[in-house]
C-alpha cells in the first residue's frame, strides 16, 4: 500500500506541474495550450542536450530544461497569442494553432533527433534511498518532490511579490478589470506563457528520469495534464493540485491491481464521472467568466 | 453594365484555369490532377463569393445559390477517372471520398452545431471495427488470436456475414455510439467536451490494441468481405467500381449535410451555437437538436466506417491514432469549417499533399508542411481558405471607411459590415 502512496506522490508532483502550466495559460490568456506536449518534449530534448554536451550537474540540467520550456512559452506567445489576440473565432483558432504547432514540433523532433529513445543520466543518484514501510523510496522520487516543491515555491513567491506577478494574478481574475487598471495583457502574456513553460520544462526533466525521451513523448503528459487541468477546473491552481492527486492515485491503483494497459481506461472513467457530476471540475472557479 | 463584363472576365479566367488544370496531369503525373482541380475549385469558390459579395456569409443560406460550384465539382468527379484513370489515382480518390464523408459529418457537429467534438474518428473507428468483426472469422484468419488463450467463440454466436449486412449494422452501431456521445454533450461545454472526446479516441486506440481475442490486438482485423467482386479485385475495373461506390457515399453525405445545414435543424443548431440562452428563450429544444445531429452524423460515419472495412478489408488500432485526428482536423480547418465548399476544398488539398508527396524524404517534411499550412491559414484567415474574399472585402471596406476612399455608401459600424453593407456587387473599381 505504501508503494502505491510513493508512486502517487511522485506522479502528483509531475502531473500538477504540467496541469499548472496548462491551467495558468487558460486562466490568464483564455486559451487551451495543446502544444504543451511539444513544449514538454522540447524541454526534455533541451535538458538532454545540456546533460550530454555540457554537464550533468543537476542544477544546470534542471535549468536547461526550464529555460527551454520558457523559450517555448515565448515562442507560443509570439506565434499564437499575439497574432490571434482579439480576433474573431478566437477559441477554435487558438485550439487549431496550438494543434498545428504540436504537429510541426513532433515532426521536427522526429527529423532532427530521430525516433530513437534518449535516456538521461540519473540526476538524483547522490540523494539517499530510504524505506517507507515496505516500499523503497528511490532517490529519483525524493529528488522529484524536492525539485517540484522548490521551483513551485519560487514561482509562487515571484507571482505573489513582483509587479508582473500582480498583473498575471489580476488577469486570471478578470480580463476587463485588469485592462481597466492599466495592465498590459500582451506583456503579461509573455510572463504567463514563460511561467507555464517553466513548469512544463521542469516536469519534462523530472519525468525524463523515469521515461525515455522520444519525439512523441509529450503526448501522454499533454493528455494527462489536460485531464488534470480540466478535472481540477481550468484556472484553479488549488483544483489542479487536488486533481493531480486524484489522477495519480487512480493511476497508481490501476497499475498495482490491473496493469499498465488499463491506466487510460480507468482515468477516462474517472474523468467522465467527475465531469458529469461537476461539469467545471473539482474547483471550477471560472464558471461564469470563461468557456 | 459593369456587372456583366466583370462576370465575363471571371468566367474566361476560370475556363482557362480549368483547361490548364486538365492538362496538368499529363505533365506532372496523374495524381497532380487532384491538386490542379483543388486550385481550380478554390478559385471558383473565391470568384463566386467575391461576386456575391456581402450577401454571402460562409454558412448562410445564400451558399445554396452556388450551383456553378457544385456543378463543376460533379463534372470534375466524372472527369478525373476519364482523364487520368490509373489504379493509383482511383485508390487515392477512394481514400479521399472516405475522408470527405467523415469531414462533412464532422463539419456538421463542429461547424453547424459548434460542438467541439473530436469523436469523429472514434465513432467511425468503432463502426469500422464492428463491421470488420461481423465479416471476419478472427479465429481462422488471425494467428495471434487463434492461440491457446482465446476460445474463438464469437460474441452472441454471430455468424460471419457479408459486407452488405455489415455496413447497415455499422450505421446502427454509429447511431448507438452517437447517442452515447451526445449524452455528456448535454452537460459539458466547449473545451471540456473536446477533451472528453479526444480521450475517447485515445481510449479506443488503447482498447483495440489490447483486445487480442476479439479485435486482433495491435495487428487489428483483416480479411473482411469486400464489396468489390472478387474477379475485379486489384484490376482497373475494381478500382472504378470502388470509385463509383465512394462517389455515391459522398453524394449521400453531402445530401445529409445540405438537409441539416440549410434546413430547420441547422437553423436551430446555429441559433444554439451563437447563444444558448437566446435559443432557449425562443423555444428551441437545444438538447434534442444536438442529439439529432449526433445521431444522424454518426449513422453516416458508421456507413463510412463500414465502407472503409469493405474497401480496405482490414482495420487496425492505427485508425485511432492522434495523427489521423490531426490530419482530418487540418483538412476541415484549412478549407473552412462552416462551409461545405471549404470542407471539400480542404479535404481535397490535404489528400493531395499527403499522397502526392508520400515519398519525399525526409517523410517528416510533408507533415511539417501541412502543419505550417494549417498554422498560416489559422493565423491569417478567420474561417478557412474559402472565407478569404469575405475577409478581404471587409478589410478593404474598413480601409475605405477610414480614408473616405472609393466606397460611396460607407456603413456606420465596422462590426455591422458583415451583415449590412449594401454595396451592389461589382460596382467597386477594385473588384478584380
Amino acid at each position: 500500500m505504501t508503494g502505491v502512496l510513493v508512486t502517487t506522490i511522485n506522479l502528483t508532483a509531475i502531473y500538477a506541474l504540467v496541469a499548472l502550466g496548462i491551467s495558468l495559460t487558460w486562466a490568464g490568456l483564455g486559451f487551451l495550450n495543446l502544444s504543451a506536449g511539444v513544449m514538454y518534449a522540447g524541454a526534455a530534448y533541451g535538458a538532454w542536450l545540456v546533460s550530454t554536451e555540457i554537464t550533468t550537474n543537476v542544477v544546470v540540467v534542471l535549468l536547461g530544461g526550464i529555460l527551454t520550456g520558457v523559450l517555448f512559452g515565448a515562442l507560443i506567445c509570439l506565434t499564437v497569442f499575439l497574432p490571434l489576440d482579439s480576433k474573431p473565432n478566437w477559441e477554435i483558432r487558438t485550439l487549431t494553432a496550438t494543434l498545428a504547432l504540436s504537429f510541426i514540433g513532433v515532426n521536427l523532433y522526429q527529423w532532427k533527433f530521430g525516433p530513437q529513445f534518449k535516456q538521461f543520466e540519473p540526476l538524483f543518484s547522490w540523494l539517499p534511498q530510504f524505506r517507507l514501510g515496505e516500499a523503497l523510496v528511490k532517490s529519483t522520487v525524493t529528488g522529484t518532490v524536492i525539485a517540484t516543491a522548490v521551483i513551485v515555491t519560487i514561482v509562487l513567491i515571484y507571482l505573489g511579490s513582483s509587479r508582473i506577478g500582480l498583473g498575471v494574478r489580476a488577469l486570471t481574475q478578470s480580463v476587463e478589470g485588469a485592462a481597466l487598471v492599466g495592465i498590459n495583457r500582451r506583456t503579461s502574456a509573455f510572463a504567463i506563457l514563460g511561467v507555464s513553460g517553466a513548469f512544463i520544462g521542469l516536469a519534462a526533466v523530472l519525468l525524463g528520469q523515469t521515461f525515455f525521451v522520444e519525439p512523441n513523448s509529450g503526448y501522454v503528459p499533454l493528455i494527462k495534464g489536460l485531464i488534470v487541468a480540466l478535472l481540477g477546473g481550468l484556472g484553479s491552481l488549488r483544483g489542479a493540485v487536488i486533481a493531480a492527486f486524484m489522477v495519480a492515485l487512480c493511476e497508481a491503483l490501476t497499475l498495482q491491481y490491473f496493469g499498465g494497459a488499463w491506466v487510460l481506461v480507468t482515468l477516462f472513467l474517472l474523468i467522465s464521472i467527475v465531469l458529469i457530476i461537476r461539469p467545471r471540475g473539482v474547483a471550477g472557479v471560472l464558471e461564469t467568466t470563461r468557456a | 453594365m459593369p456587372k456583366r463584363s466583370t462576370d465575363l472576365v471571371h468566367y474566361a479566367v476560370l475556363a482557362v484555369v480549368f483547361l490548364i488544370a486538365l492538362v496538368v496531369p499529363f505533365v506532372f503525373g496523374t495524381l497532380s490532377i487532384i491538386g490542379s482541380m483543388t486550385v481550380f475549385l478554390l478559385l471558383l469558390s473565391w470568384s463566386i463569393s467575391w461576386r456575391q459579395g456581402d450577401k454571402v456569409s460562409s454558412d448562410g443560406k445564400t451558399d445554396r445559390s452556388s450551383w456553378l460550384f457544385w456543378g463543376m465539382a460533379g463534372v470534375i468527379a466524372v472527369v478525373i477517372p476519364l482523364v487520368a484513370g490509373t489504379p493509383f489515382l482511383l485508390a487515392t480518390m477512394v481514400a479521399f471520398f472516405i475522408y470527405l464523408t467523415w469531414n462533412t459529418m464532422w463539419g456538421l457537429v463542429l461547424g453547424t452545431a459548434g460542438l467541439q467534438s473530436f469523436a469523429t474518428v472514434a465513432v467511425a473507428g468503432i463502426c469500422a471495427y464492428a463491421a470488420a468483426y461481423l465479416t471476419i472469422d478472427i479465429a481462422s484468419s488471425n494467428a495471434a488470436a487463434a492461440g491457446a488463450e482465446c476460445s474463438g467463440n464469437r460474441l452472441f454466436g454471430v455468424p460471419v456475414l457479408e459486407w452488405w449486412v455489415a455496413v447497415p449494422v455499422a450505421a446502427l452501431v454509429g447511431v448507438l455510439v452517437g447517442f452515447l456521445i451526445s449524452l455528456p454533450a448535454i452537460r459539458l461545454k466547449g473545451i471540456y467536451f473536446a477533451l472528453l472526446t479526444i480521450g475517447l479516441v485515445e481510449l479506443c486506440r488503447a482498447y483495440a490494441g489490447q483486445d487480442k481475442c476479439n479485435l486482433g490486438g495491435a495487428q487489428g482485423l483483416y480479411g473482411a468481405s469486400s464489396f468489390i467482386p472478387s474477379d475485379m479485385m486489384g484490376s482497373l475495373d475494381g478500382y472504378r467500381y470502388a470509385y463509383a461506390a465512394g462517389l455515391l457515399m459522398v453524394a449521400v453525405s453531402f445530401l445529409i449535410y445540405w438537409k441539416i445545414n440549410y434546413g430547420r435543424l441547422g437553423l436551430l443548431l446555429r441559433t444554439a451555437r451563437e447563444s444558448e440562452p437566446v435559443a432557449e428563450v425562443l423555444g428551441v429544444n437545444v438538447v434534442r437538436a444536438r442529439m439529432w445531429v449526433f445521431l444522424i452524423s454518426s449513422a453516416m460515419l458508421g456507413v463510412a466506417g463500414g465502407f472503409y472495412v469493405a474497401y480496405y478489408k482490414s482495420v487496425s488500432p492505427n485508425f485511432f491514432s492522434f495523427s489521423t485526428v490531426l490530419l482530418l482536423f487540418a483538412m476541415i480547418m484549412i478549407g473552412g469549417i462552416n462551409s461545405p465548399r471549404g470542407i471539400l476544398i480542404g479535404t481535397m488539398l490535404l489528400t493531395f499533399v499527403d499522397r502526392r508527396f508520400v515519398d519525399v524524404s525526409p517523410p517528416e517534411a510533408r507533415f511539417i508542411f501541412i502543419g505550417l499550412l494549417l498554422l498560416a491559414v489559422t493565423l491569417l484567415v478567420s474561417n478557412g481558405l474559402v472565407s478569404v474574399p469575405e475577409q478581404l472585402r471587409r478589410r478593404l471596406e474598413g480601409r475605405g471607411q477610414r480614408g473616405s476612399g472609393p466606397s460611396a455608401d460607407p456603413p456606420e459600424e465596422q462590426g455591422a459590415i458583415e451583415q449590412e453593407a449594401h454595396m451592389p456587387p461589382g460596382s467597386r473599381p477594385d473588384t478584380d
